[in-house]
């Protein structure tokens, strides 16, 4: 893989996701190193209705990358169960086949099969597989000889420079985007409500599952579990902060600020004495602001979320961050965030507000 | 597999912080007379709870082993750092077997001090389907505990392709989450590294409510967990057949002795499902769920 550790002249890797063709193209063109991407199946995480790759378009889209001298992984991070494994087999064939450069992996049977029956595919530990100890990562590059191990969003940025001496292989974090505030691969919030579980299908509190009633606020449900009550005082003052008038658009607008904040994770709840209580506020990660101390940490690569974002988003973070990349190494000690990369990154997430979230400090 | 052999009862490692007097009282009194034949002791979710001393820890083996019972160390499922692992590494000789719930602590598995440990699968370790469990036959697992939220179907599936016993949680509040952040810590105003072990203030952990004030989730520090009790009660009958060799009891702040009797009457057929579920219901003030075992949402209440 194209990963590399310990070598100072190696930049920083910048890993972006691509829901479509579209996407991707638009990401190899914007300055990803390299672009991750899914299947049409229960394969992944974010299996979500109108995004992934059929194989045509995977193929398609792995030659436009290696064309532009750039990497394509393959996303095969769910926990199958019976009647997913034989899908999640099929994806680790495909991804071979089509010439991809890696997979993202989490379960071990699908580990062990990738290794074995493909030994040159790179493979990339999914944060679904929560390795967040040293111990835990040697496991897995003992085991399956990884080549890159996807950080769990639960490490504080002097976990992360401890645990990138303790270790051999290259060491990747999330830089910019939605932000899961629970330990990847053990959260059954969605799974517990819905019955869809974020493991094994994929899927996460899906719209689907919301519903609105209208009273004297909004209550928005998740099947049929009360998560959310807002006022429309509440909605039309967070609109007015945003810069929305009254309008056609507001309603537009109010629609989004509630289904934004569907995830039970971000839900309102009541603690004992009846204290309000949120188990995550409503926050974005974006790590522009402490990227020189993550790379300094002994980061080999950063990663965008969401492969379920349009071509907007991915050419405007994967600009911002391939420009901030480049600053940092052309003036390591220079080094600050541009003005003009803020607008972008807000544009991007209007509603809700940045985070470093546990990098520095818990 | 298994059809022969009676389902035996393991008693999960407790939740919460209780604070060594009570872990100690519910350990060598509470257990005492129930008819149990494992026992997981340690804190699957906070090291700093890790408060009973290695004298505390021989003591509690001693007097559960004089009674035939084996007990086991339940490890951490989140570890960052390395006085966490060598903690364990520490205390798991002085147990009859380790429950790995982070797959890290197979690597220390090879050193001769550990050679004797009997190995569970725990079920923090995503063990979804028979190739992930088989991979670890190698670590010669006695059991594995299913996943919190697989169905009775898929661990069935596991149990018969990979030969591995299972071992099926049936009364408890189940994992839903867990967090690099301390949400008990968050809900009194903390930082997880300022804690100061604010969780002994709340043996039952802290219940979250909707909106509408049902009751939905229950905080345990960097856990989240299922504020409804997960009860198999009346379905005990169809776990044998499905390659179910344990089932694990979730201690709570009192009545786990008349829950573990409870379940062990039916298992026997000494006492009916229906009523017993009637008899536990005070037990469970946010009421009974089990959705998962049937592949339904975590919440609903599968009757028999």
């Amino acid at each position: 893989m194209s990963i590399t550790k310990g070598r100072p002249e190696d930049m920083l890797k910048l890993h972006v996701p691509a829901g479509n063709l579209e996407c991707l193209k638009t990401a190899a063109d914007c300055g990803a190193d390299i672009v991750y991407f899914g299947f049409h199946t229960a394969s992944n995480l974010r299996n979500f209705k109108g995004i992934n790759f059929s194989y045509t378009d995977a193929r398609a889209g792995v030659d436009y990358l290696h064309n532009a001298g750039k990497k394509a992984l393959i996303t095969i991070n769910s926990y199958p169960q019976k009647s997913e494994l034989s899908c999640c087999y099929e994806a680790i064939d495909q991804a071979a086949d089509i010439r991809a450069d890696g997979v993202i992996l989490s379960d071990l049977g699908l580990l062990e099969y990738a290794r074995r029956k493909y030994p040159e595919l790179g493979i990339f530990l999914s944060v679904q597989a929560g390795a967040c100890h040293a111990e835990t990562i040697n496991f897995f590059a003992g085991e399956f000889g990884i080549d890159c191990v996807i950080l769990p969003r639960v490490l504080t940025l002097d976990e992360i420079a401890r645990l990138s001496m303790e270790i051999d292989i290259p060491v990747e974090v999330f830089g910019f985007g939605s932000l899961c505030i629970n330990y990847e691969g053990k959260c059954h919030l969605s799974s517990y409500v819905t019955g869809e579980s974020t493991n094994t299908t994929g899927t996460c509190s899906t719209p689907g599952y919301l519903s609105f009633q209208q009273t004297e606020a909004i209550i928005a449900r998740i099947n049929g579990k009360a998560i959310n009550s807002f006022s429309y005082a509440e909605i039309k003052e967070a609109a007015q902060l945003a810069g929305k008038l009254p309008t056609a658009e507001l309603a537009q607008w109010g629609n989004h600020f509630l289904i934004n904040r569907r995830q039970l994770c971000k839900a309102r709840y009541k603690l004992n004495d009846g204290d309000d209580f949120q188990l995550n506020g409503f926050i974005y990660l974006n790590t522009l602001s402490i990227l020189s101390q993550l790379i300094r940490a002994g980061i080999n690569a950063i990663k965008i979320e969401g492969r379920q974002r349009n071509s907007s988003y991915i050419r405007d973070i994967t600009t911002v961050f391939r420009k901030a990349i480049d600053f940092y190494y052309r003036s390591p000690t220079t080094y600050k965030v541009e003005n003009m990369w803020r607008e972008p990154c807000r544009r991007q997430f209007p509603q809700i507000n940045a985070s470093t979230t546990c990098y520095m400090g818990r | 597999m298994n059809q022969d052999k009676k389902i035996n009862i393991a008693i999960g490692p407790a939740p919460y912080n209780w604070g060594k007097p009570q872990l100690l009282d519910f350990y060598c009194r509470e257990l005492a007379d129930t008819n149990v034949q494992a026992v997981y002791i340690g804190n699957t979710i906070c090291h700093k709870r890790n408060i009973l001393s290695r004298d505390d820890l021989r003591k509690i083996v001693a007097a559960l082993n004089n009674r035939g019972i084996k007990v086991y160390y339940s490890s951490l499922a989140l570890s960052t750092t390395s006085e966490e692992f060598n903690y364990v590494k520490d205390v798991a000789p002085l147990f009859d077997g380790l429950e790995v719930n982070m797959l890290g602590f197979f690597n220390m598995l090879k050193h001769d001090e550990f050679q004797n440990l009997e190995i569970i699968l725990g079920p923090y370790l995503n063990l979804y389907n028979w190739r992930s469990a088989a991979y670890l036959k190698k670590f010669k697992p006695k059991r594995l505990v299913a996943p919190f939220e697989i169905s009775l179907e898929n661990a069935a599936d596991i149990a018969e392709k990979s030969q591995i016993p299972i071992e099926l949680t049936a009364w408890g509040n189940l994992s839903t989450a867990l967090s690099w952040r301390c949400y008990t810590a968050r809900a009194v105003n903390r930082s997880r590294e300022n804690c100061d072990n604010i969780c002994f203030k709340y043996p039952e952990g802290m219940l979250l409510k909707t909106v509408e004030g049902e009751d939905l989730f229950r905080i345990d520090g960097l856990q989240v967990q299922s504020a409804k009790t997960h009860c198999l009660v009346e379905h005990l009958d169809k776990l044998k057949e499905n390659g179910v060799s344990t089932v694990r009891i979730y201690p709570q702040l009192g009545h786990t002795a008349e829950i573990v009797d409870t379940l062990a009457q039916v298992l026997e057929g000494k006492q009916d499902a229906k009523a017993s579920l009637e008899y536990l219901a005070p037990y469970a003030p946010s009421g009974f769920c089990n959705g998962w075992l049937w592949g339904k949402a975590g919440w609903e209440y599968v009757a028999a």
